[in-house]
């Protein structure tokens, strides 16, 4: 469904030199419908480059990015925004994701509004129904994200990009900043939605009994290039290059 | 102040007579009927000020105004759009921020007979330039934030994220620039008319004491002449000063701001 | 010989006039050479117990009830005093390591206001050498400014420098926040080195279940303000938890399955009158609602808060 080919992120150092700095190199990748692909690594290694080029909000420098069949790497103006409904990112601080300034209610109607879903007087029957699929009840639509807890922010964020019924979506360490209890949580819920309307996700981490739990198959990056890809037991159990091996290790702390 | 600026929009339409019509006789100091006394054509000095205001501080809202806006417009498009287009407009910042103010007015008003609006006007085109850095850096920073690219990602245009997630937060930065800047060319304005630049037609403070000295005005010792104009552009300056640092202190979180417009 | 004894410490606010009791309670004690770790989740309130026990709460905090340390009451001792605690007994890692160091100062400068706090004596540059030694970081450090470090390596930093003038009780408040799994495992077993070595007590504040495993200790899991559980780590963290709190918490844990607890806290303001937890506890009853569990020792060192152990 989703294919990454061959994708180079290349950022430019210094005002006169313009030295190339490859902050990802040839990653390949695909995700099928309902499966969790997981990318693993340590940080600075480009993991949450490569989620943010999957979704486009970076060019890839060269490279090929396919979806359901159709190359997207240069697509136009009015396809990307058809895309950008189909193919959706989780970030990892739900404090910094959401417009302090807007009401809970605002922000669940926004991607509504923007890709004109629905009309005004059906708005109000959907957020009801994206609050009770994410758990949460009514009260909060009239308060300000500053005003809920971090666990309640990231169930608002899964709801907005939900509403979009993507098919495609970047999951960038949803949980690191949330307590343990709250992880089993929304980790619960993004399974659970995820089972119900078959998405493929990118499940972006550095804990690798977390990607063990979630994932089907996973990808190892290190220093911008996935050094090792495959079904995740056998990954687990049969670590090749050191750097998986150090994840693996680490796992059990 | 704000009294003080009311009554000098309000004034043509109040009073009975305008600041060119000679009403009284001459030299007068204040007394009850002319609160500011008269000068030497016999015109009322107190109708002269607030007409004086109108002009003084129009100059300066035009040219702050003006400033601001271009400021403001052109520093969200720099920080936010990155790239090629920022590298063009901060050289382009670069270069007009080296451009004197008040020496390119004296010569341009030297040559030319510039009306008051085109004096704004100038202030405005050649003055937005700090607006512009500060807005800029502003929206630079936003632009990295989650919540900027999660919306971009689902789909929002570069206008709708602008002027919902940008402005917002840029607005608190602009309104004080503008204050102050509001400040700073009502003051030049003042000082083009007090070395007899800038508008012959129109009355503005520093034409008013300009005219004060050279009608002989100190030989005379009218005192009078000199206190309503000075203390005029005094209190007129000082107030914006202080409104501007009231807003500047209400944004800033750490002392204990109400604003909060600031994301941290 | 009893290092810290907390004896009914009840911490609260005073907000547009109306005062909100967050951490009540607690009693507890700490002898010399003990390490101990206070794990909840967030808005438990477990960072206000460490930052009551070095006085730097905010102006609008209440404390009531009784904190000595060795044999001062912290509670009520005046600021002279306190500082020079605080500078030389009571030793401090915040959280964040990444915002608690002055970005425009280089390190040896920082680290040198450290040292000379409290007493002013002078202090070389090979002392802060000395530091940078002691966690493991080179020497370069010293002249390096906050942003080239990297987040391990300020951690670690940090750490140094709370324990530089060698206190009695070093208090850790999350060190590991924002850090990966490799360099939390090495910042903790830095804690443990240290505790051995100079410091004498630990007292770690964290959220991490791993933190804690990683740390033998006695444990205090912390929930809506109050002590529900008390014993040792290992026991409590190897299954035998009594508090079912504590229960749905390990097993929420990805290594026990990822089981998610349903419910959330209590709020503040609306705390029931009976035990906290009976919202979400499956097998809680009426009496369980109505009234408030007491701490009951359950073994020799473990103690739980619950009606049904």
């Amino acid at each position: 469904m989703f294919e990454m080919h061959n994708v180079h992120k290349v950022f430019y150092q210094g005002q006169v030199l313009r030295r190339k700095r490859y902050v990802v190199h040839g990653a390949t990748l695909s995700v099928e419908p309902g499966e969790t692909l997981g990318l693993i690594g340590p940080s600075g290694a480009g993991k949450s480059t490569i989620g943010k080029l999957a979704v486009r909000l970076l060019e890839p420098s060269e490279g090929r990015l396919a979806f359901e069949g159709q190359d997207i790497t240069h697509a136009d103006r009015r396809t990307s925004r058809r895309l950008k409904a189909k193919m959706q990112i989780i970030f990892q601080d739900p404090q910094s994701s959401l417009h302090p300034r807007k009401k809970i209610g605002d922000l669940l109607r926004e991607p509504l509004r923007l890709h004109r879903l629905i009309s005004r007087s059906e708005e109000q029957e959907v957020v009801k129904r994206m609050l009770a699929q994410v758990g949460l009840n009514e009260e909060v639509l009239d308060r300000f994200p500053a005003e809920i807890s971090g666990g309640e922010k990231q169930r608002i964020i899964i709801a907005r990009v939900m509403a979009l019924r993507p098919k495609f979506v970047v999951l960038d360490e949803p949980t690191s900043m949330l307590d343990v209890s709250i992880q089993a949580n929304i980790l619960h819920l993004l399974v659970t939605l995820q089972q119900k309307w078959n998405m493929g996700y990118l499940y972006i981490s550095h804990d690798m009994r977390l990607v063990a739990k979630l994932c089907q198959r996973v990808a190892v990056v290190a220093k911008g290039r996935i050094v090792e890809q495959g079904p995740v037991d056998e990954i687990m159990a049969r670590p090749r290059h050191p750097c998986t091996k150090r994840l693996v290790a680490a796992g059990g702390l | 102040m704000g009294a003080f600026l009311a009554l000098c929009f309000a004034a043509p339409y109040v009073l009975e007579y305008g600041p060119t019509d000679i009403v009284a006789s001459p030299l007068q100091p204040p007394d009850g009927r002319h609160w500011l006394g008269t000068n030497e054509l016999g015109q009322d000095l107190l109708i002269r000020v607030l007409m004086g205001g109108r002009n003084s501080v129009a100059v300066g809202l035009l040219g702050a105004g003006l400033a601001t806006l271009i400021g403001t417009v052109l520093g969200m498009i720099s920080g936010y759009f990155g790239g090629r287009i920022d590298q063009v407009l901060s050289r382009v910042v670069d270069v007009v921020i080296a451009v004197p103010v008040f020496p390119l007015l004296i010569i341009l008003s030297a040559y030319y007979s510039l009306s008051l609006y085109a004096l704004g006007l100038i202030m405005g085109v050649v003055g937005w330039c700090s607006c512009a850095r500060i807005v800029r850096a502003q929206s630079l920073s936003l632009s990295e934030w989650p919540f900027v690219q999660g919306v971009r990602a689902m789909g929002a245009s570069h206008f709708y994220i602008l002027c919902r997630y940008i402005l917002p937060f840029v607005i608190p930065l602009s309104m004080v620039k503008f204050i102050f800047a509001l400040q700073g060319y009502l003051l030049m304005g003042v000082g083009l008319g007090f070395i007899g630049l800038g508008d012959a037609q129109t009355i503005d403070w520093g034409w008013i004491l300009n005219h004060a000295f050279t009608s002989g005005g100190l030989s005379m010792g009218c005192w009078w002449w000199f206190l309503a104009p000075v203390g005029a552009i005094v209190v007129t300056s000082l107030s914006i000063a202080m409104i501007g640092y009231s807003l500047e202190q209400r944004q800033d979180p750490l002392s204990g701001g109400r604003f909060r417009w600031t994301l941290v | 010989m009893s290092l810290l004894c907390l004896s009914n410490l009840e911490i609260g606010f005073t907000v547009n006039g109306r005062s909100v009791t967050i951490v009540d309670g607690i009693n507890f004690e700490m002898k010399r050479g003990e390490r101990t770790t206070i794990i909840g989740e967030s808005g438990c309130g477990k960072s206000l117990v460490a930052m009551a026990l070095l006085g730097i709460l905010p102006s609008n905090a209440t404390v009531r009830g009784n904190i000595r340390f060795n044999n001062h009451s912290l509670t009520t001792v005046d600021k002279c005093t306190l500082r020079q605690l605080r500078a030389t007994r009571i030793g401090y890692v915040p959280q964040s390591a990444g915002t608690c160091l002055n970005p425009v100062f280089r390190f040896e400068t920082q680290a040198r206001e450290v040292l000379h706090a409290g007493n002013g004596s002078s202090s070389a540059s090979g002392t802060v050498a000395r530091i940078l030694a002691r966690v493991g970081l080179p020497p370069g450090v010293a002249r390096m400014y906050p942003h080239q470090l990297s987040e391990g390596m300020k951690s670690r930093a940090l750490v140094g420098l709370g324990t530089c003038r060698r206190p009695e009780l070093l208090v850790a408040d999350e060190p590991t926040k924002g850090l990966d799994n490799d360099t939390k495992a090495d910042l903790v077993n830095l804690l443990r080195r240290l505790a051995v070595d100079g410091t004498q007590s630990l007292l770690l504040i964290t959220h991490d279940l791993d933190v804690a495993k990683t740390l033998p200790s006695k444990l205090a899991v912390m929930y809506a303000g109050q002590f529900v559980e008390i014993g040792p780590s290992h026991a409590i963290l190897d299954g035998k938890a009594f508090h079912p709190y504590t229960k749905g918490l390990l097993r929420s844990h990805p290594a026990n399955g990822l089981h998610p607890m349903p419910g959330r806290p209590p709020a503040i303001h609306c705390r029931p009158a009976g035990c906290r937890f009976a919202s979400r506890c499956s097998i809680a009853d009426s009496g369980c609602v109505l009234h408030p569990p007491s701490f009951r020792q359950v073994a020799g060192d473990h103690w739980v808060r619950c009606h049904h152990v």
